[in-house]
């Protein structure tokens, strides 16, 4: 898919754990797992601003448009 | 896919043996009556009563030939059901709606195709002969069909569903 998923690189950047992140948003670490590794459909704009809220970043930090990909 | 409890998977092979073997008997007896209708040799066999609707010999072998394609093509989707079931797939609604459709087009050839056939073989007039349990039957099969295309909807939304964080 073009859309590509950089919660990874952000979390990283952030140095903050998957867990505490699925705590924050409310979801469980296997479908913050499933989200990191671009394995879903979508995501809820909910679950967007609670990731954005937590991580401090915008939208456009976490998904990225890529063609080739 | 949920895992199917071993008793049911027993269930469903059995329930499939029985569908195959009741298939494969009732296929043989609709084809030995279409032979026997176009033969117009019934009065040598006493036990088998063919109704033909008084279709004369060619129109009445292919409205049985029709009926046994569509017991077939039903009788083969309840059997990819049941394997569906034997393979892991608890309520397999694709399966379902795909033998709901079979079955709902069985009953409806079974009023429909015989009166196509009379005026195919001649006849000028168009009889539809609707009785109280056929008219119950398109009913019930219609019902099972919607029911089985709302559930397939249902079943494929809620996997969409599940698949958004």
């Amino acid at each position: 898919m073009a859309i590509v998923v950089r919660l990874d690189v952000m979390l990283a950047l952030r140095k903050a754990k998957s867990k505490d992140l699925a705590l924050h948003v409310g979801i469980t670490e296997t479908n913050l797992s499933l989200l990191k590794s671009g394995r879903v459909k979508g995501i809820r704009f909910e679950t967007l601003e609670k990731i954005c809220d937590y991580l401090s970043c915008q939208p456009g930090d976490l998904l990225v448009y890529e063609p080739d990909a | 896919m949920s895992e199917t409890p071993p008793r049911l998977c027993r269930a469903a092979r059995r329930l499939r043996l029985v569908a195959l073997f009741a298939g494969a008997l009732v296929e043989l007896v609709i084809l030995f009556a279409a032979w026997v209708a176009l033969n117009g040799n019934a009065e040598n066999f006493p036990a088998l009563h063919i109704e033909t609707g008084g279709l004369p010999p060619v129109p009445a072998a292919l409205s049985l030939l029709l009926l046994a394609l569509l017991v077939g093509l039903t009788l083969s989707r309840a059997v990819g059901l049941l394997r569906a079931v034997e393979a892991g797939e608890i309520f397999p609604a694709r399966a379902l709606r795909g033998f709901a459709f079979w079955l709902f087009l069985l009953v409806l050839s079974g009023v429909v195709a015989p009166p196509l056939f009379a005026l195919a073989g001649g006849t000028r007039q168009l009889v539809l002969d609707l009785s109280g349990g056929e008219a119950l039957m398109l009913l019930l099969t219609g019902l099972l069909f919607f029911v089985a295309r709302l559930l397939d909807e249902a079943r494929r939304l809620a996997e969409d569903h599940s698949q958004i964080v």
